[in-house]
């Protein structure tokens, strides 16, 4: 921790952020604390502004006010890429990877940038030893190992979602924002990547955007529920469940609940 | 975990510096062919400048020989000054381009697309024009001549036959794809590709996007100007060409005949190009140019990613298991 930032710092700190888009207010006033280890779920019916939220805080937008702070440093005005250098990793809810590529070099790459190797011109990916010992570390932990060198887009949906956590792990966030991890998984392949989210390194704070109830009982420890660009309800799992406001807003238009 | 790191392989260096040493032997043989093979290296470089633009960092241009005149024209005044040292000078040249290059990126990355290839048409076009007007620095239409570089190394003069002129050419050829070659498979080469395929997803892993396009355009225009200071050592004169929209298109041509993203794919499309185009201009002087159309529409039916793709194709059942992550 260098200029400025102190040990109590969130790893993550949100205050009061707003946007609007032409007459839409899509987020208004929104604020969020993550402390380092979290494990803090984002629901809220479509159209609640998750997804723009996400962008403010990850930097593809720009607050109309508020401010974003990454471990006591204020980010606001720092870029997409910028701020995965400085510890804020997303995945995306669309399997986003390069087709052509296999895992192993997807996480290689991933490693080298966080390295500060990216432009690099002499040695070979594949020759990085270190590199490569950790590629094979990190694609053994989320057992993708066997089939590292075949190109991604061969590979089952399940497993293709596991690589985009793997691509997030090599980046070594302190900040993680996993954008429906789940979404689009048949149910058979979805074990895998429940073990590989329950791995995840205990100190990286952990913001799931989530549809998927089941996921959210099972990760999260802390619920902030999203409606119409504002937090309509905070608090664990059960007070969130059981908070009228939200039963009223968010389930019950979708029928199925927190309620197990 | 060892099963992840790659050995080198020796096979492939050792058999490309066999071709390079045969080609190299050439005239010991025959010096009849030796102005067309010196072509064939200079649009092969200049090729390979647009195969690391297109088909490693995915950015489309229609005015790629802007870079290409811009070398050969500095090359031609840096001569006609009274710097004839030939080495020297195409790495001044080659310079002059590459900073031509970074300080046309912002304009051309800014846009994607069809809009790409727009601002790199008008700005070849510009160029162009102001090559064609500027009479008194570039001769116009009539281009650059007179001049001539002092002998490579001191030792080895510029000779009538152009056997000097085919080795040097071959050595300047041979020395940057090593160089390409070893920037594809570095970070550097990778992250370019993962550029194209997924920028979104490139810019999440940390990586500057722009900046590094901008590095990529650069050194392919670094490299495109070699190419054409190259052209302008060896055959000592510049043609207005040089800068033309038909150069840009022809190179193009070249690259997708060859096959984009192969490493082989330029080289194999100079020599297919020139080659072609020479036996067909010797064999129907007026309509070769038709033949030779009828040609490259055949070439790119029949293997959509070139006859470099097409060889892979041939090669690849048998070797797919060894070379898949090489590929």
């Amino acid at each position: 921790m260098s200029d400025g930032a102190r040990l109590n710092d969130y790893a993550l700190s949100v205050e009061d952020v707003s946007i609007r888009f032409g007459a839409l207010q899509a987020v208004d006033g929104v604020s969020l604390q993550l402390p380092a280890g979290a494990r803090h779920a984002l629901i809220g019916p479509n159209g609640a502004g998750k997804s723009t939220f996400v962008g403010l805080i990850t930097g593809t937008l720009r607050p109309d006010s508020g401010r974003v702070l990454l471990g006591g440093h204020d980010v606001t005005r720092t870029g997409f890429s910028a701020r995965v250098r400085r510890g804020l990793v997303r995945s995306f809810q669309v399997t986003s990877l390069f087709a052509e590529m296999s895992a192993l070099d997807s996480v290689l790459l991933a490693i080298a940038e966080r390295e500060g190797r990216s432009a690099r011109m002499l040695r070979p990916l594949g020759r990085y030893g270190a590199f490569v010992d950790e590629a094979g570390e990190i694609l053994r932990s989320v057992g993708l190992i066997g089939v590292a060198k075949r190109p991604v887009s061969d590979l089952a949906y399940g497993q293709q979602r596991v690589v985009e956590i793997a691509l997030a792990l090599a980046a070594r966030p302190r900040v993680l924002v996993l954008d429906e991890p789940a979404a689009g998984i048949p149910a058979g392949e979805s074990t895998r990547l429940f073990e590989v989210l329950e791995g995840l390194p205990a100190e990286v704070a952990l913001l799931f955007v989530e549809h998927d109830m089941h996921l959210v009982r099972r990760f999260a420890r802390a619920v902030t529920v999203l409606a119409g660009g504002k937090v309509l309800a905070e608090g664990t799992p059960a007070h969130v469940a059981a908070d009228p406001a939200v039963q009223d807003a968010y389930l019950g238009r979708r029928g199925a609940g927190l309620h197990a | 975990m060892s099963d992840l790191h790659s050995s080198i392989s020796w096979r492939r260096p050792v058999a490309e510096a066999a071709v390079l040493a045969a080609l190299a032997a050439l005239p010991l043989v025959s010096q009849d062919y030796l102005l067309l093979l010196t072509q064939v290296a200079v649009l092969a470089l200049f090729t390979l400048s647009l195969e690391l633009l297109v088909g490693q960092a995915g950015i489309l241009s229609l005015g790629h020989a802007a870079f290409f005149g811009i070398g050969a024209y500095a090359a031609a005044f840096l001569a006609l000054a009274g710097w004839e040292e030939p080495i020297s000078g195409l790495l001044i040249a080659g310079g002059i381009a590459g900073l031509a290059g970074l300080a046309m990126a912002p304009l051309v990355l800014r846009a994607s697309g069809l809009t790409q290839l727009m601002v790199t048409l008008c700005l070849g076009l510009m160029l162009h024009e102001a090559a064609s007007r500027g009479r008194d620095w570039t001769g116009g239409d009539d281009g650059l001549s007179g001049f001539l570089n002092s002998p490579v190394l001191g030792l080895f003069e510029f000779d009538l036959f152009g056997v000097t002129g085919y080795l040097y050419a071959l050595a300047v050829l041979g020395i940057c794809f090593a160089a390409f070659t070893l920037m594809r498979a570095a970070p550097f080469g990778t992250a370019l590709r993962g550029i194209r395929q997924n920028p979104v997803r490139m810019a999440a892993l940390g990586t500057p996007v722009g900046a590094r396009l901008a590095q990529a355009y650069a050194l392919s225009a670094a490299m495109a100007g070699l190419a054409g200071a190259l052209m302008a050592e060896t055959t000592q004169s510049v043609a207005l060409e040089a800068l033309s929209f038909q150069r840009s298109a022809e190179v193009l041509i070249v690259l997708i005949l060859g096959g984009v993203g192969s490493r082989y794919g330029a080289l194999i499309g100079a020599a297919v190009y020139v080659l072609a185009r020479d036996w067909l201009s010797a064999l129907s002087p007026e309509y070769w140019l038709g033949w030779l159309g009828l040609l490259m529409m055949a070439v790119v039916l029949v293997a959509p990613r070139g006859i470099a793709g097409l060889l892979a194709r041939v090669r690849l059942p048998r070797a797919r298991a060894k070379t898949e992550d090489r590929a």
